[in-house]
């Protein structure tokens, strides 16, 4: 394998890929039977006669999926086919009972979007969304230490789109960064929960390299199993120098198919040209045409939720705060809706912000929880945030009152009040403070008047703890100067 | 117009592979000779002129059968698993592939799909 770094690899390459991405559609039952769609039930305890694929059965469609598919098609633009049919894909694995997945393959539902998206360095790609299809998921086969695996049917009958981009992507930042767009996409359009670690959404890629300045696409390989944004980054740039090298000695790529095995951080040879699979799709018999009406696309598309791109433009034009922070605020749509709620609240936008980045960011960090899970309602946030402003508590009390907040149901006025963290800034009592602190230091206060006037950092460090932390510091600071200026 | 299209022995043999099915010769030269037969009538059907025909992808005059999204019981776990192919060892040629929990099958590592 090269020891060249990527970079370097990529100033002569230029790799070529696409990701075909299948996400779980968040409806209450399967595709084409009422089995409810689960995860982590008891295994086998929720298949029928439908999904199990036993004979003389006959699948009915969800509409729900249907409108979500078509949901999602919106969102990225695609153009909705009034006409779309089903087909059959015939393969035989234990994890799929009928012998073949009922997929749709040269009517899909929706095809020709984009997807838009920034990069690190703020530039913005765009890549093309070829098709958007409905297919089923199939069951679960688990590998035991003997020779025996153990299937599970629960997630037989899933319903999944499967999401294909055009071959627009260059490198494998770009392709995370697309993955992630469309988990993003996926649950702000509110037609996935597309958690990885769930499965909810798996990842396979179309790979090439060629010359930079090649208009010629090279051979490529597929790569499946690409199950986590590091993975996808990590399993494409070990193909991609796998390819290199291969080129660079003068062969040839051959096409085929690999996996990638995140915990080896190496790829696997799945099959070979020749063994390619022969899929003998032909359209599904048990399933009727699917005619969408133009009106039901337009109202589809009327009430589509605002989407991610939108979303970012407004926090941009409503709140002016920096690039880099509203990627992270509107990353998940529940963490935007809490900061908006916080802002709500009566705080301002910049200060909501470096609250919820900070401080609440870091405890969902620490707890690994979910923002759906944070103890603390955004109206409290507000108020503690308020008191910060007011003055009532300095920035530092504020973050302990924050943490106590996360374990006491009290509101921050209660734990201040309780706790008598409130400011001092009556000038009356922070002077005989001040004077105390003073007079009891008299070389400090001579090598000040001779001009060391740097010790006055010195005496507000004295003053402050003398106020255990609660003296307003710019009232302080106003008072001690006056008292050792007063020669 | 068509010229006659035949189907070989080999693609007969691949055919069967796909679906798993096991062939001996005979069987082979019969089936090669039954789809050759309906591939003829096929090319028959071909001559005709359906330029005014619209495709018919369904037998059924039919769109948009579909449900909502209800979700109902689905079947007891036992009943499920009381269908597990038979294991069949000589002496127990009642019992069934599963544990009480999953289907167990030989162990299988996914090259497929
Ligand atoms: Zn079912």
């Amino acid at each position: 394998m090269a020891t060249n770094s990527l970079d370097s690899i990529m100033e002569k390459w230029e790799p070529v890929i696409g990701l075909e991405v299948h996400a779980q559609l968040a409806t209450q039952s399967k595709i084409f039977c009422r089995c409810r769609r689960t995860y982590g039930a008891a295994p086998n305890s929720h298949t029928c006669p439908v999904c199990l694929g036993y004979p003389g059965v006959l699948p009915v469609l969800n509409e729900q999926v249907v409108e979500f598919a078509i949901r999602m098609g919106q969102a990225v633009g695609c153009r909705v086919r009034s006409l779309s049919r089903f087909a059959r894909k015939n393969y035989f694995y234990p994890d799929l009972p009928k012998g073949y997945q009922i997929s749709q393959y040269d009517e899909p539902l929706c095809e020709g979007g984009s997807l838009s998206f920034y990069m690190e360095d703020g530039s913005v790609k765009t890549v093309g969304i070829t098709r958007i299809h409905l297919e089923e998921d199939a069951g679960k086969a688990i590998h035991g230490l003997e020779d025996e695996s153990y299937i599970d049917f629960n997630r037989c009958g899933t319903p999944l789109v499967e999401i294909v981009s055009e071959p627009d992507i260059r490198s494998p930042q770009e392709a995370r960064r697309y993955l992630e767009r469309l988990k993003q996409t996926l649950q702000y359009a509110g037609v996935s929960e597309a958690d990885m670690e769930k499965g909810h959404l798996r990842c396979d890629a179309n790979i090439s390299v060629r010359p930079r300045g090649d208009g010629e696409f090279g051979t490529r390989t597929e790569m499946k199993n690409l199950n986590s944004f590091r993975g996808v980054e990590r399993g494409l740039a070990y193909e991609i120098r796998r390819q290199v090298d291969i080129l660079e000695q003068g062969g040839e790529v051959e096409q085929c198919t690999l996996t990638w095995d995140e915990a080896a951080s190496e790829t696997h040879l799945l099959r070979t040209k020749e063994e390619a699979q022969d899929y003998r799709y032909f359209p599904e018999p048990d399933l009727v045409p699917l005619e969408v009406d133009p009106d039901w696309v337009k109202a589809i598309k009327a009430e589509l939720p605002e989407l991610p791109a939108q979303i970012e433009e407004r926090f941009t034009r409503d709140y002016n705060l920096r690039f880099q922070d509203i990627e992270i605020l509107t990353r998940e749509r529940e963490l935007a809706a809490y900061y908006e709620a916080v802002v709500d609240g009566g705080v301002s936008p910049t200060e909501a912000a470096r609250w919820v980045l900070g401080e609440v960011l870091r405890v969902l960090k620490e707890e690994h929880q979910e923002i759906g899970e944070f103890p603390m309602r955004p109206e409290a946030l507000s108020e503690l945030i308020k008191l910060c402003s007011q003055g009532i508590i300095n920035r530092n009390t504020a973050k302990s009152v924050f943490d106590i907040m996360l374990t006491e149901n009290l509101s921050a006025a209660e734990i201040v009040k309780r706790d008598q963290l409130g400011q001092v800034s009556d000038s009356a009592t922070l002077e005989d403070t001040v004077l105390q602190v003073v007079s009891g230091l008299p070389a400090e206060l001579e090598r000040y008047r001779k001009g060391e006037t740097r010790l006055l950092g010195f005496f507000m460090g004295q003053v402050m703890q003398a106020t255990k932390g609660k003296g307003d510091p710019q009232v302080v600071r106003g008072i001690l100067q006056r008292v050792l200026d007063e020669a | 117009m068509a010229t006659k299209q035949t189907v070989s022995a080999d693609e007969i043999q691949k055919i069967a592979r796909l679906a798993k099915l096991h062939l001996n010769e005979e069987q082979r030269d019969l089936y090669a000779q039954q789809i050759n037969a309906i591939l003829e009538h096929v090319q028959k059907l071909q001559t005709l002129d359906v330029a005014e025909v619209e495709p018919l992808s369904h037998v059924l005059d039919l769109v948009n059968v579909t449900r909502k999204d209800k979700p109902a019981k689905s079947l007891p776990r036992d009943k499920v698993l009381a269908n597990a192919p038979l294991a069949g060892p000589a002496d127990d040629p009642e019992k069934r592939a599963t544990d009480g929990e999953f289907f167990l099958v030989p162990k299988v590592i996914k090259t497929d799909q």
